[in-house]
C-alpha cells in the first residue's frame, strides 16, 4: 500500500460483505469503504468520496438500511430501496468504526464497514527565504495536508483557504506595514506553501533581504487560520492555527497550533 | 568564466545607475542596495546578455498569492508544448513579445513569438518586462502560445545555456544546473536548487548532489534535504551527524528541512540510521524517522517502532502506535490522533503487551 495514496491500514477502495452459509440468503452490500467529511463543504473533487452509495444486489420487496455503528460520523437517504445513500458528517475516531447493515426481506446482512476521513493537520515540509526585488523578502513555508490517522490526502485536486483571525499588529514603533488579504485557491495536490512577503519600498521600516543568520526585528504581526476543503475563506476544515509573523527580513508561522479543529 | 561574471554585472549595473539617476532619500538607497540581489533573481539571474531598452521600467509589484502549489519543474515540463529560453521584450496589455535564444522543447515558430498572458489566482499576472528565463508555452486556439502556468511561468536560466540531448526534463534540469556548476550569486544557486528539488530524475540527483558540498550553507543544506527526501542513502548517511549534532552554524529552519526530509526515506537498508536518528534532541528529527519507518510497513521495522513506544514525545509514540497496527492489520488498535491523545497509555500497553508476546 502506497502512503502517498493516504489510504490508512488495510481498507480496501472497495468490498463485499461474504454470506457466510451458501444456502442462506443473507443479503450482500458492495462500495466504497472509504468516505471524505471537510465539515460541511463538499469539494468538487471529492464528491464522489462526501457522499456514497452502497448496494446490495439481493433482489426483495422490503429493503431497511441502518447505521449499526459511528451513527453520529454518517447520515442515510434512500434507507427502503436497494441503494441507500451516506452523506459524512463527522469524522471517524477509530479505522472501520462506522458501521451498516441492511435488512432485504426480513434477512439482515453482515455489517459493512466504513472509515470517514478528515483533513486534520498540516505536516511542515520546509521552509526557504529568498530576496524580493518589490518586496525585500519572500518566506515559502510549505506543508502537506495529513488527515486523523496522520496519512497524506490523496493524489486529488483539494480547495484550501486561510482566515486571518485578527487585524494587524504592530511589534515595530511607527511600523506602516499593510495587513495582506486572506484567500483560497485549489491545488491540485495536498502541498502547498504559504508565502509570506515583505513591503513595498515605500513602506517603515524598510524591508530587507534575508539576513544570515536570520534577522529577529519583528515588524507585525496577525493571527491565521488554515482550513481545508473549500477556497472560500473561512469555509471548510480548519487544520491549523498560528500567529502570521512578518519580521524585518523573513517571515514565520508560530505558536503553531496543528491540529486545530 | 569571466565572460559570465561579466554578463551577471550588466543588468546589475544598469540596476544601479537607474537608481543613483534619481534623488534617492536614505531609505531608497538602502532599498536599491538589497534590490540589485533580488532583481538578478527575479530576471532570471540577471544573465542576459542584451541591454536594457526603454521598456524595461520596473513593474508594478505583484502581491504573491499566498497559499499556492510548490512549483513542479516535471509538470510543466510535461504539460508544455513548447519550452524556450528567452526574454521579454515588452508587455501590451493580455500579451507579451517573448525573443526566442533557444527551443528546448517543441518548435517556436519565430524569433519572436506573442504570448498570452494568464492571471494566477489573485487575478495578477507574472510576467514582467524584460523577464529572462526559461518560458512553459502551451499553444492557444489562435495557433499561437499562452503561458502554461499563470503561477510559473518561467524559471531560471542562462540564456547562454547548452541544450544537452535527452528528454524534455533532462534538458531543462540541466539548463537550470548550469546556475548551481557556473560561478553565480548564492541567491541564483538557492533558487536553482529549489526548481531542481522539484524534479526527480537522475540528472537533477546528481545536480543537488554537487550542490550538497557547496560552500554556502544554504545549498549545501537544501541540496541535502531533498537528496533525504528522495530516499538517497548517501545523503542519509551524510544527514545522521548533523542531524544527531546539529552544528551550531546550522540556522534551525534548514535543519528543520532536513529532518522533515527524512520522512521520504523508504530504503529498507536505511533502518539502522532511521533507529539511531530516533536517539536525537529533536522531536522533529525523531517524528519524521519513525514515520519513516511505519511508513515502510516491514517486520524489520517493529523493534524501532516498539523501541519508540516509550519515547517522550507523543506525535513520534503516536507513529509508533498506527505503525504497528497497519502492520499486523489490528485496525481495532489503530486510533486517530485526538482519540490516542484521550486515552493513549490503553494503546501503549497494547502494543508493549504485543511486543512481548509476539
Amino acid at each position: 500500500m502506497e502512503h502517498a495514496d493516504g489510504i490508512p491500514f488495510c481498507v480496501e477502495e472497495s468490498s463485499t460483505t461474504e454470506p457466510t452459509a451458501p444456502a442462506e440468503v443473507k443479503p450482500t452490500i458492495t462500495g466504497p469503504n472509504t468516505m471524505w467529511w471537510f465539515n460541511g463543504a463538499t469539494p468538487s473533487s471529492y464528491s464522489d468520496l462526501t457522499q456514497i452509495t452502497l448496494s446490495t444486489e439481493d433482489t426483495g420487496i422490503s429493503y431497511s438500511w441502518s447505521v449499526v455503528t459511528g451513527g453520529s460520523k454518517v447520515s442515510l437517504s434512500n434507507q427502503n430501496t436497494a441503494n441507500v445513500t451516506l452523506a459524512s458528517v463527522g469524522m471517524s475516531q477509530d479505522a472501520n468504526d462506522v458501521g451498516i447493515q441492511v435488512v432485504v426481506d426480513g434477512q439482515v446482512s453482515d455489517q459493512f464497514n466504513i472509515t470517514v476521513r478528515a483533513p486534520h493537520s498540516l505536516n511542515l515540509s520546509s521552509t526557504t527565504h529568498s530576496s524580493s526585488a518589490n518586496f525585500g523578502y519572500r518566506t515559502e513555508i510549505t506543508y502537506t495536508i495529513r488527515d486523523q490517522f496522520t496519512n497524506l490526502l490523496p493524489g486529488r485536486a483539494i480547495p484550501v483557504n486561510e482566515h486571518f483571525a485578527t487585524g494587524i499588529v504592530a511589534d515595530f514603533s511607527g511600523m506602516d506595514w499593510e495587513q495582506t488579504d486572506d484567500s483560497g485557491t485549489t491545488l491540485p495536490l495536498p502541498i502547498f506553501f504559504d508565502a509570506i512577503e515583505g513591503e513595498t519600498s515605500s513602506h517603515f521600516p524598510t524591508a530587507q533581504a534575508p539576513q544570515s543568520p536570520l534577522g529577529s526585528t519583528r515588524v507585525c504581526h496577525w493571527s491565521q487560520d488554515i482550513l481545508v476543503g473549500s477556497a472560500t475563506v473561512g469555509a471548510g476544515r480548519r487544520v491549523q492555527s498560528n500567529t502570521f509573523q512578518k519580521y524585518r527580513d523573513h517571515g514565520a508561522h508560530e505558536n503553531v497550533t496543528s491540529p486545530a479543529p | 568564466m569571466k565572460k559570465h561574471k561579466v554578463l551577471l554585472g550588466i543588468p546589475i549595473l544598469i540596476l544601479c545607475l537607474g537608481f543613483v539617476s534619481v534623488s534617492l532619500s536614505g531609505v531608497l538607497r538602502e532599498r536599491a542596495a538589497r534590490s540589485r540581489v533580488a532583481a538578478a533573481i527575479e530576471t532570471a539571474t540577471a544573465t542576459s546578455n542584451k541591454p536594457l531598452n526603454a521598456t524595461d521600467a520596473p513593474a508594478a509589484p505583484i502581491r504573491a498569492a499566498f497559499l499556492l502549489s510548490p512549483l513542479n519543474i516535471e509538470r510543466l515540463t510535461s504539460e508544455a508544448d513548447i519550452i524556450v529560453i528567452g526574454r521579454v521584450n515588452s508587455i501590451n496589455g493580455p500579451s507579451a513579445s517573448l525573443s526566442v535564444d533557444k527551443v528546448v522543447k517543441g518548435v517556436a515558430n519565430a524569433r519572436t513569438v506573442d504570448i498570452e498572458l494568464m492571471a494566477d489566482a489573485t487575478g495578477q499576472q507574472r510576467v514582467t518586462s524584460s523577464q529572462v528565463g526559461m518560458f512553459f508555452l502551451k499553444t492557444n486556439a489562435k495557433g499561437g502560445y499562452r503561458v502554461l502556468d499563470p503561477d510559473y511561468p518561467s524559471v531560471m536560466a542562462p540564456p547562454d545555456a547548452v541544450v544537452i540531448d535527452g528528454s524534455p526534463l533532462d534538458r531543462a534540469v540541466s539548463i537550470v544546473g548550469e546556475l548551481l556548476t557556473k560561478p553565480n550569486n548564492d541567491d541564483v544557486r538557492r533558487e536553482a536548487v529549489r526548481v531542481l528539488s522539484s524534479a526527480r530524475n537522475e540528472r537533477a540527483t546528481e545536480l543537488l548532489r554537487q550542490g550538497s558540498k557547496a560552500a554556502d550553507p544554504v545549498v549545501r543544506m537544501q541540496s541535502l534535504s531533498a537528496l533525504v527526501s528522495r530516499d538517497d542513502l548517501g545523503a542519509l548517511e551524510t544527514a545522521e551527524p548533523i542531524l544527531l549534532h546539529a552544528p551550531a552554524r546550522i540556522e534551525q529552519y534548514l535543519l528543520d528541512n532536513l529532518s522533515a526530509a527524512v520522512e521520504g526515506v523508504k530504503d529498507p537498508k536505511a533502518i539502522p540510521i532511521l533507529q539511531r536518528l530516533l536517539s536525537s534532541s529533536s522531536s522533529r528529527t525523531r517524528v519524521a524517522a519513525v514515520a519513516a519507518l511505519r511508513h515502510m510497513h516491514i517486520s524489520d521495522a517493529i523493534e524501532a517502532l516498539v523501541i519508540s513506544l516509550d519515547d517522550p514525545n507523543r506525535e513520534v509514540r503516536y507513529e509508533a502506535v498506527i505503525g504497528l497496527a497497519e502492520l499486523t492489520g489490528q485496525n481495532q488498535w489503530a486510533p486517530a490522533v485526538d482519540k490516542f491523545a484521550l486515552n493513549e497509555q490503553r494503546y501503549l500497553d497494547h502494543w508493549k503487551e504485543w511486543s512481548r508476546t509476539r
